[in-house]
C-alpha cells in the first residue's frame, strides 16, 4: 500500500511526495539510527535521544484525506489536523454516529541503555452537550504487540458549550539492551463519543492532537555489539 | 463558562529484553515479508499496515472495519469480514506458529441486542474458530486476545511454506428497536521469535 511521505532532505528541506490515494502515514529518511553521533546537522534528530521515525494513522475519525500532519525537524513533535472528526448523537442519528476514532502509531526510536521519555499529547476540540446527555474524549495507549493497554478518559456533562483543552502525559521507561536501537510503536487509539437518549442532542469534536517528546539522559550506556 | 482544560499522567513501561534461548533462529532471521487483506471490513485504501522495524510485529489500523443494526439501518450493514494474509520469511530448516493475535475496538450495543467479533488462524486447514461475545447492554472499549492454544499450534509445513492467514469478522444482531455498534479500531499480530512464535526444528519424524 502507498503512503503519503513526509521526505526530509538533510535537516534542510520539507518536501511533500505527490499526494497518494490512501495516504495516512509520513515518515523520515534516512534511517537516523546509522547517523553518526558527530553529525554536524543542526536540526537533525539526535540519533542518541528518542525520536520519533514515523507517524501512521486511521480510524472512522481520520479517513484518508481528511487529516493534515506535520513533524518538527528535530523529530521530536508532531501535530495532525482534523477535517471531520466529529461525533453526534440525538433523535434519529445512527449509533455509528456517535462514535468516531482515530488511531494513531508512533513509530519511535529508543537509544540502546536506560532511558526515561516524557510524552505529552495535547488534545483540543469542542463540545456541545445537552442536558442529561454526555460527551467523552479518550485515549488508550499500548505499545504494539503487548496487551497492556493504558486508558485516559474525561467526560461533558451536559449542558456544556465550549472549547476544550485536554494535556495527556505519558513516563515512557524504555530498557532496552539488545538489539542497539529497538523500535516499537507506541499506539494511541484516539476517539471522541457520545451518549443520548430520548430527544438530548450531543455533539462532540476533535480538532487538533500535538504530541511531543521529551528524553532524559540515560543514566548507563552499554556498548552496542 | 470556562474553557475546558484537564491534565492526565499516566506512566507506561517499554521493555524489550531478548532472552537468549538456544535452539531457535538468531534474532533477525524470521522476519515479516508483507501483510496482505481483503474484505467488506477493509477495502482498499482504508486500512493502514506498519511492520516494526525488526519484523517481528505487526499492526493494522481501520477506517471502516464497522457494523451497525437497528431500526432503519440497512440489513447489509450487521456484518463485515476482513482476511488478513501474513507473509513471513524464515530461515531454512525452521518452522513456526503464531500464537497470539490482539484485537481492539469499541463495541455499543443496546439491551436486546448482541454483538459478536470472530477469528480464525491457519496456515492451510481452519482451526477453530474464536469468538468474543457483546451482550447488551454493554457501552465500551475492548480488547481481545485470540491466541491458539499449545495443542493447536498450527505448525507451518516444513517442505511446503504457506503464509498464515487471519480470517476476522464481525456481526451485531437487534430486535425490536434496539440498537448496535461494533467496531474493530486495530489488528496486532506479535512473532514468537522473541514472544509468541513458536519453533521447531524440521526433523526425520516428520515426512
Amino acid at each position: 500500500m502507498k503512503k503519503r511521505a513526509l521526505t526530509w532532505l538533510g535537516g534542510a528541506a520539507i518536501a511533500f511526495a505527490p499526494a497518494v490515494s490512501s495516504a495516512h502515514s509520513f515518515e523520515l529518511f534516512p534511517d537516523l539510527s546509522e547517523m553518526s553521533a558527530e553529525s554536524s546537522l543542526a536540526s537533525s534528530p539526535d540519533p542518541r535521544e528518542v525520536h520519533i521515525k514515523s507517524i501512521s494513522y486511521a480510524g472512522t475519525g481520520c479517513p484518508a484525506g481528511t487529516v493534515a500532519n506535520v513533524l518538527s525537524d528535530d523529530a521530536k513533535a508532531f501535530t495532525l489536523l482534523f477535517d471531520s472528526y466529529v461525533a453526534e448523537g440525538g433523535p434519529g442519528i445512527p449509533l455509528s454516529a456517535g462514535r468516531k476514532n482515530c488511531q494513531i502509531a508512533v513509530d519511535m526510536k529508543f537509544p540502546q541503555g536506560w532511558s526515561f521519555t516524557i510524552f505529552q499529547v495535547d488534545y483540543r476540540g469542542y463540545a456541545n452537550v445537552d442536558f442529561g446527555a454526555v460527551g467523552t474524549q479518550k485515549t488508550s495507549y499500548y505499545f504494539a504487540g503487548q496487551p497492556k493497554t493504558a486508558s485516559m478518559q474525561s467526560n461533558f456533562r451536559g449542558p456544556y458549550t465550549n472549547d476544550y483543552r485536554i494535556r495527556d502525559s505519558l513516563g515512557l521507561a524504555a530498557t532496552v539492551w539488545s538489539p542497539c536501537g529497538v523500535n516499537r510503536a507506541l499506539n494511541l487509539n484516539t476517539q471522541v463519543r457520545v451518549i443520548t437518549s430520548g430527544r438530548q442532542q450531543a455533539l462532540m469534536t476533535l480538532d487538533s492532537v500535538d504530541g511531543q517528546l521529551t528524553h532524559q539522559y540515560g543514566l548507563q550506556w552499554q556498548r552496542c555489539r | 463558562m470556562a474553557t475546558m482544560s484537564v491534565i492526565r499522567m499516566l506512566q507506561l513501561t517499554l521493555f524489550l529484553g531478548l532472552s537468549a534461548q538456544a535452539d531457535r533462529p538468531k534474532p533477525g532471521e524470521v522476519r515479516l515479508n508483507k501483510i496482505s487483506y481483503a474484505g467488506s471490513g477493509c477495502p482498499l485504501g482504508s486500512v493502514v499496515d506498519i511492520i516494526s522495524d525488526d519484523e517481528n510485529t505487526f499492526t493494522l489500523l481501520f477506517d471502516q472495519y464497522t457494523v451497525e443494526a437497528g431500526p432503519n439501518v440497512e440489513v447489509k450493514r450487521a456484518k463485515k469480514e476482513c482476511r488478513i494474509i501474513a507473509d513471513l520469511r524464515i530461515p531454512p530448516g525452521w518452522s513456526y506458529t503464531v500464537a497470539q493475535v490482539d484485537f481492539r475496538g469499541f463495541a455499543n450495543i443496546e439491551k436486546g441486542a448482541v454483538g459478536e467479533q470472530r477469528s480464525n488462524l491457519y496456515f492451510k486447514d481452519r482451526g477453530p474458530v474464536l469468538k468474543s461475545e457483546f451482550t447488551g447492554p454493554f457501552v465500551n472499549d475492548y480488547m481481545v486476545r485470540n491466541s491458539v492454544g499449545k495443542e493447536d499450534h498450527p505448525w507451518q509445513n516444513c517442505k511446503k511454506p504457506l503464509p498464515l492467514t487471519i480470517d476476522t469478522a464481525i456481526i451485531v444482531r437487534s430486535g425490536g428497536k434496539s440498537r448496535a455498534l461494533l467496531t474493530v479500531d486495530s489488528t496486532d499480530g506479535r512473532l514468537k521469535q522473541h514472544y509468541r512464535l513458536r519453533f521447531r526444528r524440521c526433523g526425520k519424524q516428520e515426512e
